[in-house]
């Protein structure tokens, strides 16, 4: 695993247990394309209107792509509108017809009891962003590589298990060529990878270890594992003794909570290198580490800063 | 008496829900061990707890069920007066039982069981996961064995996925729609059947007319128990808006879990669904560190590197703080709120459990 291997997949896939930070690192997999003059699209399944308080982008992402950061576009597929245009350009041509047929009762009931169907075509539709050609100026497709901010763990496992599972019931029709097409990209290494996201902590090792079995046996190839929020331990072995010396030592109240947050901190950065070993032991396809960042809100710098650890973990380079 | 303890003492269920990742599940536990060790006969349905809580919880690897005995809870400090039974939520297994329940006859139930669209794909159904948690709730709500039942629901963006998808799923499975679908293809005229008979073609042309066919199947075979299912969740919500029900909102300080903390206060109480409190957890523990200039007394630090570094984590921790009391003043104060403080270790085994009951009750 290096870097060529990360900016040379079309389609990055990144999901994990809620509340792991899937958004902070996808959009830092983002800068790291910028970094290396390449042109990514962001694709989200939440819309962010104008204004609302996102790493504090002002701009918001739409249904129409468009610049969030300089060299960064992002874009929102909304399942419904997806699905709407997948009909119009692959069924029904005839305006009227389509209106009505959109309309019927009968046919909103079906998308509603036929699951897989919306969220398979909007892997298809992430697919096809990115592909497209139309960079001005060049014959390639419209960018280097799609991050897709994909849904959390409970809900990506049964969606990327889907096009199998629905392959078994649909023997026919033309949803069949198009879950074989979904297949096809999905499964093909050389062209999508899984990038999983998790945390140092119990309940989610357990999770994330079972989320690249699953994905793996699906037969999707997982490119790394990215253990976020970690607390990392800034001091030298001796400076961890002096810590300990000096609380016996130093009885003012100020320094005493300042040692014990030392202290304490010291614990959690052990924890947590115990479970990046277990992450180590545990997962082949490498495991990169980014420290937890003690704001509550990131900004594009804390981004770019993820970024630029990931790329340091990260051997090779262009 | 105080916090919760009210709740656990009067209460004949107590339903947690919040994003995924705050902690739902720690917190379902802590609360249903507390309602046992008080005598209570409790149950706690839980979703997705990690294999350790699992195993502390009594729950094997992959068992469906099991409990938590007097001895282990007396070992773990609790009084040992009660014991816990603890379920894991079982989407495809809670449907089938559901629909055996149900069925005017075996036969009937075993069409559905043995049809092809109901084994591939219909626990997958937007809503099935929720409806069936409110299911195995109701279920064993009737069963009448238990004084209480602690419910730890599925990770929900949008509230009206938990309490709105019995009714959901239920009409998209009693479609009269789809089969009104059939009979107006061949019965009717004109621009209607246009659009009928383009739309079954489209059907048909997408997923092929296998699955028509399996779905057309269920659809007609579902008719014999939709009623009783439809009744099932009318009486699953009255329940859940009575006074034995109460909502816990669990949360933590970030600002995506406190939004959707404040839409779900307004979306329970407008619906007239009981909030017992929210309770907020895994907040910070330095939220009375006083400023930076205050710990300088550090000079006779032999090392200047070392004290830099330490002033550098505390400014870290202080921002951490400082940050989420901010925070914490937007939840507001329309209920309860409970603060639940991060601690060093994490909450796997009965006893890290029994340490945040001080928390929680009085």
């Amino acid at each position: 695993m290096d870097l060529d291997d990360l900016l040379g997949k079309k389609l990055i896939v990144v999901t994990g247990k809620g509340g792991v930070g899937k958004t902070a690192v996808s959009l830092a997999l983002s800068y790291l394309n910028v970094k290396h003059k390449r042109n990514p699209l962001f694709v989200t399944l939440k819309q962010i209107k104008r204004g609302s308080d996102f790493f504090g982008f002002e701009g918001g992402i739409d249904s129409v792509e468009r610049p969030l950061d300089k060299g960064i576009n992002a874009v929102y597929i909304d399942p419904n509108t997806a699905l709407r245009e997948y009909i119009r350009e692959n069924f029904v041509r005839l305006y009227p017809v389509y209106a009505a047929i959109l309309k019927s009762k009968t046919l909103q009931t079906f998308f509603e009891a036929a699951p897989g169907l919306k969220e398979l075509i909007t892997i298809g539709k992430v697919w096809h962003l990115g592909t497209r050609g139309g960079r001005r100026g060049s014959a390639g497709p419209a960018y280097d590589q799609v991050i897709f901010d994909a849904p959390s763990t409970g809900h990506a496992i049964p969606v990327l298990n889907l096009p199998s599972k629905v392959l078994q019931m649909a023997r026919g029709g033309a949803f069949r060529s198009h879950i074989e097409w979904v297949e096809g990209f999905l499964k093909d290494p050389g062209e999508t990878a899984v990038v999983v996201v998790s945390a140092p902590e119990e309940m989610v090792v357990g999770e994330t270890l079972d989320l690249i079995d699953a994905v793996k046996s699906i037969g999707i190839s997982v490119l790394f594992t990215v253990v976020n929020k970690v607390y990392e331990n800034p001091f030298t072995v001796n400076e961890v003794e002096t810590i300990r010396d000096l609380s016996l030592s130093i009885k003012t109240p100020a320094a005493e909570k300042l040692l014990r947050i030392a202290k304490s901190h010291i614990e959690r950065a052990n924890a947590s290198d115990k479970y990046i070993k277990k992450f180590r032991g545990g997962i082949k396809d490498g495991v990169l580490v980014v420290p937890k960042i003690f704001k509550k809100d990131l900004t594009p710098a804390d981004l770019k800063y993820i970024a630029s650890r990931c790329e340091a973990q990260l051997g090779g380079g262009i | 008496m105080k916090k919760l303890d009210r709740l656990v003492e009067d209460k004949r269920i107590i339903v947690c829900i919040g994003s995924g990742g705050v902690g739902k599940t720690t917190i379902t536990s802590v609360i249903a061990l507390e309602a046992a060790s008080r005598g209570r006969k409790t149950l706690a349905l839980t979703v997705d707890p990690s294999k350790r809580l699992a195993q502390s919880l009594g729950l094997s690897a992959g068992a469906p069920a099991g409990k938590v005995s007097k001895r282990r809870m007396k070992e773990a400090g609790y009084s040992g007066r009660g014991e816990l039974a603890v379920r894991l939520l079982d989407v495809k297994k809670t449907f089938d039982e559901l629909i055996m329940k149900v069925s005017p006859s075996d036969g009937a139930a075993s069409r559905i069981l043995a049809n092809n669209y109901y084994r591939s794909v219909a626990d997958s159904i937007a809503g099935a996961h929720e409806f069936m948690a409110m299911e195995a709730l109701y279920s064993s709500y009737e069963d009448g064995s238990y004084d209480l039942i602690v419910v730890d629901t599925p990770p929900s963006e949008h509230l009206s996925d938990l309490l709105s998808a019995p009714l959901r799923l239920h009409s998209i499975l009693d479609s009269q729609g789809f089969k009104s679908f059939f009979i107006m293809d061949r019965l009717s005229f004109g621009l209607t059947r246009l659009i009928t008979s383009a739309s079954l073609r489209f059907i048909q042309g997408i997923v092929g007319i296998e699955v028509i066919h399996d779905m057309w199947e269920f659809f007609s075979e579902f008719e014999s128990v939709s009623e009783e299912i439809k009744s099932r969740a009318g009486k699953a919500y009255d329940l859940l808006k009575s006074p034995s029900a109460a909502f816990l909102i669990v949360t933590n300080l970030s600002e995506a879990s406190i939004n959707n903390t404040l839409v779900w206060q307004k979306e329970l109480s407008s619906e007239n669904y009981p909030v017992g409190a929210v309770v907020v957890n895994r907040t910070s523990r330095y939220w009375d560190l006083p400023g930076i200039t205050g710990t300088m007394d550090l000079e006779s630090l032999p090392s200047r590197g070392l004290r830099d570094k330490l002033a550098g984590l505390y400014k870290g921790y202080k921002h951490e703080a400082d940050a989420e009391k901010k925070a914490l003043k937007r939840l507001g104060t329309g209920y309860p709120c409970i603060t639940v403080p991060e601690i060093d270790t994490e909450v796997i085994g009965l006893k890290d459990l029994r340490g945040l009951r001080g928390y929680l009750f009085g």
